[in-house]
């Protein structure tokens, strides 16, 4: 295996490891003036890393277009544009499901018909025509300049959907937003990390196990529901200092310092609008499940994008 | 066919399939509930007041001509989804059914964007 090879099975690791530890155990809002549990932002560990790396792939299939209209493209810049317009489409169905699943809790609704969230679905649905521009025209020449068109007038649906929420009023927040605030430590060396992949997976195929890698980040991110499958968590809607008060009325006469801590932060509660679940005669945090169901989906669709690239 | 030429005529088609995807969801404002014969809609408007009614919150809503609407929702949904803290910004976005007789909303969604939580205090 080469030394580029080796580095993206790295990567790879690093990838799924960084992904399950912070969705199960990185730092998320204490308290949130929006709607849902707090803890369903711990979906900007995976949710936004591929998204960023969409608008990455995308503008390399534009840059590798154009030079290929003008210059020519030599047989392997012409794998990378196929791969950067295949990742676009994956990514772009990645970035559109997983955040309806997100929005259902954040949002209040999933399909909040948000302008973010349509034209990421307007781009997935159009870039997942490439594949029958590159296999359905049967010369291969006229297929390389009508991916080239396509893939050159593709770009305008990229830079609508990254600056939507800056053209029109948006329920998702402007580009750069999530960077400012301390969420954005990790989440940044999430999205580097991510990026970092795509661009390898340019130079080197992956073996053929690498996939596995994925796989096997599935697996432990579905392990990871099971407080949603064992113990059937429930809402908090309130709290005193000795109590706490859930969605279906009961009262657990556990201090809700005992389940998050601080219970209080400037006066406002932390655990409402959280799930809790009674396990084991104690009252335990569950962290929402979008974050879960989501690093699934996604070591899912990088497990997809990696046996791709072995096919190119 | 020249290439720039398809390569124009795709922009076209994307920019304007792009466009249009950007205002599928925009919201009507409450003023333009005047003429709307009733049923579900996506309303905004300008909070003029909200407060408590037994199980239910009621908002009164303005539009940009000063049409004014009522709305309503049950309590327990606001507490549930927005916690006990809750509070209304300037501006609400929210989808229900409305009564143009009674110029009553019957709230089923609470629409709210995500901007400030990135900057709320984290639990590590």
């Amino acid at each position: 295996m080469s030394l580029l090879g080796v580095l993206l099975v790295f990567l790879v690791v690093v990838d799924v490891a960084t992904a399950v530890y912070l969705v199960n155990w990185g730092p998320f809002p204490l308290v949130v003036k929006e709607l849902g549990a707090p803890t369903a932002y711990l979906n900007v560990y995976v949710h936004v890393p591929p998204a960023v790396a969409l608008y990455v792939m995308a503008a390399l299939s534009f840059a590798l277009a154009v030079w290929g209209a003008w210059r020519g493209l030599s047989e392997r810049a012409l794998r990378w544009m196929d791969f950067s317009a295949y990742s676009v489409a994956a990514l772009g169905w990645y970035a559109f499901v997983s955040g309806t699943i997100w929005a259902a809790e954040s949002w209040g609704t999933p399909f909040a018909l948000d302008p973010r969230q349509m034209s990421i679905l307007v781009l997935a649905l159009i870039y997942s025509l490439y594949p029958a521009i590159r296999r359905g025209v049967e010369d291969p020449e006229r297929s390389v300049k009508l991916a080239q068109s396509f893939l050159i007038a593709g770009f305008a649906l990229a830079i609508i959907s990254l600056f939507a929420p800056v053209l029109v009023q948006a329920l998702h927040p402007r580009p750069g937003t999530t960077l400012g605030g301390p969420l954005g430590q990790y989440m940044g060396m999430r999205i580097l990390l991510v990026i970092a992949i795509f661009l390898a997976l340019l130079f080197a195929k992956p073996a053929r196990w690498t996939s596995a890698v994925y796989l096997a980040g599935v697996v432990v991110a579905v392990a990871l529901l099971y407080p949603w499958l064992l113990y059937q968590p429930q809402r908090v809607v309130n709290v005193t200092d000795t109590a706490i008060v859930l969605e279906s009325g009961q009262v657990l006469n556990v201090p809700p310092e005992q389940v998050l801590s601080p219970a209080f932060f400037n006066g406002t509660p932390t655990l409402p609008k959280n799930f809790v679940a009674v396990a084991g005669g104690g009252v335990e945090l569950v962290r929402h499940f979008s974050a879960y169901v989501n690093a699934a989906i996604y070591f899912a669709i990088m497990a997809f994008i990696l046996r791709l690239r072995e096919r190119l | 066919m020249n290439r720039w030429v398809v390569a124009g005529a795709l922009v076209a088609v994307f920019l304007a399939a792009g466009i249009a995807s950007l205002f599928v969801g925009t919201p009507k404002d409450v003023s333009d509930l005047k003429n709307f014969p009733g049923g579900k809609v996506r309303v905004s408007g300008q909070l003029v007041e909200y407060g408590r009614e037994g199980d239910y919150i009621h908002l009164i809503l303005r539009g940009r001509d000063g049409f004014i609407i009522r709305a309503v929702v049950p309590y327990d949904t606001v507490v549930r989804l927005a916690g006990p803290s809750f509070q209304f910004g300037n501006e609400v976005v929210v989808e229900g059914f409305y009564n143009p007789a009674t110029k009553t909303l019957n709230i089923t969604t609470i629409l709210k964007g995500c901007h400030s939580a990135y900057y709320a205090p984290v639990k590590s």
